[in-house]
């Protein structure tokens, strides 16, 4: 089992509102905000590209709690899981100080299903010693189903 | 118990908006749109602010409704949502939002909108809907 990206083992994490079986090749997150949990549990796994290069990947599966009116997964989720996957490699990227998102622009593809395995891999475009600029894919089944590009700032720098 | 205006109601109370929400909202005569929600423990990051992600939820519903009372209720759809953080606030307070629509094509919908606590701004957004099924 991979060691999930936000581990820490000075804290205890919060316990996600949901249990769910990590899908193959992730590890569940621990969770360090209360919303995430509220929204989780997620999971992410690390993998290098065949281009040699590590790449975050984190994920979720769409429950009812997720969805809108229309039954596919509110705009409102998917932004959710983009500040939370972005946000996690722009605060690893920064030896986890603190990071808040400054601006998060997305484009909505498709909607995702209840059932479905919504993953992002999410990457660094360009890193400053103030200002992150993050990048995120999101698919389902292989099949792009949201693009974000995101703005993070160290606080106090 | 939260204080409830008149005229208020839970808007597109289902799911995800039940579950997080419920967001309030109020059609008013000029075509805008009125929103509030008080936070809870669960809306805020570790940091004891409200989640960037809450934030753009709450945003995506209060734009959502402006569109949808400019198509008259027509099923709509997010194509492009673009926020800025422009300030927080850590406080377990009540947060409102408002949006108007910029522009009403036939197939697409131009809006934008804000959300603040009190006189503070906490997010400014835009986004274009396209109207399912409109070419």
């Amino acid at each position: 089992m991979n060691e999930s990206v936000n581990a820490d083992t000075t804290q205890t994490p919060i316990p996600p509102a949901r249990d769910v079986a990590a899908p193959e090749g992730y590890t569940e997150t621990p969770l360090w905000d209360p919303y995430e949990a509220f929204m989780g549990p997620l999971f992410d796994k690390r993998v290098v590209n065949d281009a040699g290069e590590e790449e975050l990947w984190m994920a979720f599966c769409v429950d009812e709690r997720h969805l809108n009116m229309r039954k596919v997964v509110h705009g409102g989720m998917m932004a959710t899981f983009a500040d939370a996957t972005m946000g996690s490699l722009a605060w690893n990227a920064m030896d986890r100080e603190p990071c808040v998102t400054l601006s998060m622009q997305m484009n909505f593809l498709r909607g995702p299903k209840a059932g479905d395995l919504v993953e992002c891999r999410a990457s660094m475009t360009r890193q400053t010693r103030s200002v992150l600029f993050v990048a995120g894919d999101f698919f389902v089944d292989g099949e792009p189903v949201m693009t974000a590009s995101s703005l993070w700032k160290v606080i106090g720098k | 118990m939260s204080d409830i205006p008149e005229g208020y109601a839970p808007a597109w109370n289902e799911g995800f908006n039940a579950y997080v929400g419920p967001f309030y909202g109020k059609a008013r005569d000029d075509g805008t749109v009125h929103f509030f929600v008080d936070m809870r423990p669960e809306h805020m990051n570790g940091a004891g602010f409200p989640h960037g992600g809450f934030l753009m939820a709450f945003a995506d519903a209060v734009l959502g409704t402006a569109v949808s009372l400019a198509v008259d209720g027509a099923p709509c759809a997010t194509m492009t949502l673009n926020t800025d953080f422009v300030a927080s606030i850590n406080d377990l307070t009540r947060l409102e939002g408002g949006a108007e629509v910029t522009r009403r094509t036939r197939s697409v919908v131009f809006v934008q909108g804000r959300i603040f606590a009190g006189d503070k701004t906490l997010l400014t957004a835009t986004g274009i809907w396209k109207v399912l099924g409109a070419k």
